[in-house]
């Protein structure tokens, strides 16, 4: 049985969950020991065939497991996945909910579509997002200083 | 170890595990470009086609007194042309002390930000006598000192009367400088380096 996050979603805190249903109607058997539920998610742009890293599977079976155990809101679960997925990936450029490369300016742009800005402001972070993964975000030789500023 | 960083909707950025740079979703352009304009502004300049010595005061200014990067960028225009203006000085405002510096400063601010500002510079309270000397003399160089005497007291006009010369010779090389045609902003820099120079041998704080 297959069933969408964006269903899981869905289900308002009145409603009692589709997890609550499945195990009270099931008790007292465990149920990882009759069933198992497998979660996948990519995000957007994530090369198909690629693999993710092992870590974000790690992830997902813990997010699973919660929801198994009935401790994890049922309504948080899409979130908690891509989360997990997301805390993952260890190379390119998340943006939200997509995955790009980070090595070529136009898809950079055109990834910033959902940030809010004017074309002007996107072409600017564009280009700087793609110095910034040139020279490499990651080198740790950011400071507190720098995520204290503000240019409001 | 190295880390990848992550960028959230208020524009703070925190370490995370995974060596990806993450933008999270929400997060406005304007958030993004605050976060990274330290480091990576000249970069984002560059990409815009400024470079040199104009976009170094364009980042400068925009680091030291940020605004909002939508108004920043609607400016950016008479932002590159007062950076070339700035940029033509080989020195820059604040970087010398004493008289001389009081009045180097004068000058430029007068020339690249307005008479006006310079003169509600000059006319303010003032720490010491020199300062007070230095800003008498620029309003005398510049025209400005009508009906401003009452602000300086009697010892500090007579110290500036002493500093008039190199002061009017300081402004004179500023005006051509801001004046000359590019292939000549050279020769008007060593101009401007000698006026100062020579301010700074009447004031006594040469080297």
């Amino acid at each position: 049985m297959a069933i969408g996050f964006d269903a899981l979603g869905e289900s308002g805190k009145k409603e009692a969950s589709f997890i609550h249903h499945l195990a009270l109607s099931m008790l007292p058997p465990f149920l990882p020991s009759i069933l198992t539920i497998e979660a996948n998610w990519a995000p957007k742009g994530w090369p198909e065939g690629k693999a993710l890293p092992e870590a974000s599977a790690e992830g997902i079976d813990k997010v699973i497991d919660a929801w198994q155990g009935l401790t994890m809101n049922e309504g948080l679960i899409a979130m908690a996945v891509q989360r997990a997925v997301i805390d993952a990936i260890d190379e390119g450029l998340v943006l939200g909910d997509m995955w790009i490369e980070g090595n070529d300016l136009d898809t950079i742009e055109q990834g910033l579509a959902d940030h809010a800005g004017s074309i002007d402001e996107r072409h600017l972070t564009a280009h700087m997002l793609l110095a910034s993964m040139s020279e490499g975000p990651t080198d740790g030789s950011w400071n507190e200083n720098q995520s204290k500023r503000r240019y409001r | 170890m190295e880390v990848g960083m992550r960028i959230n909707p208020r524009g703070d950025i925190a370490d995370r595990k995974g060596q990806a740079l993450e933008i999270m979703t929400g997060t406005s352009c304007g958030n993004i470009l605050g976060t990274l304009w330290e480091k990576w502004g000249m970069a984002g300049l560059a990409g815009l086609g400024i470079e040199g010595e104009e976009a170094e005061e364009i980042w400068k200014k925009q680091n030291k007194k940020p605004q909002p990067f939508g108004t920043f960028l609607k400016g950016l225009d008479s932002a590159r042309s007062q950076a070339r203006r700035v940029a033509r000085f080989p020195t820059r405002s604040g970087e010398f002390s004493g008289a001389a510096g009081t009045i180097h400063d004068l000058v430029l601010q007068g020339l690249l930000d307005g008479i006006g500002k310079a003169e509600r510079v000059a006319t303010s309270r003032h720490a010491s006598i020199d300062e007070a000397a230095a800003s008498w003399a620029w309003l005398l160089a510049a025209g400005r000192s009508a009906g401003q005497d009452w602000h300086f007291e009697s010892n500090a006009r007579d110290r500036a009367g002493a500093w008039l010369a190199a002061t009017k010779t300081l402004l004179a090389a500023g005006e051509s400088l801001l004046a000359t045609e590019p292939d000549e902003v050279d020769a008007s820099r060593v101009e401007w380096q000698s006026a100062f120079d020579a301010l700074r041998v009447v004031t006594g704080e040469s080297i």
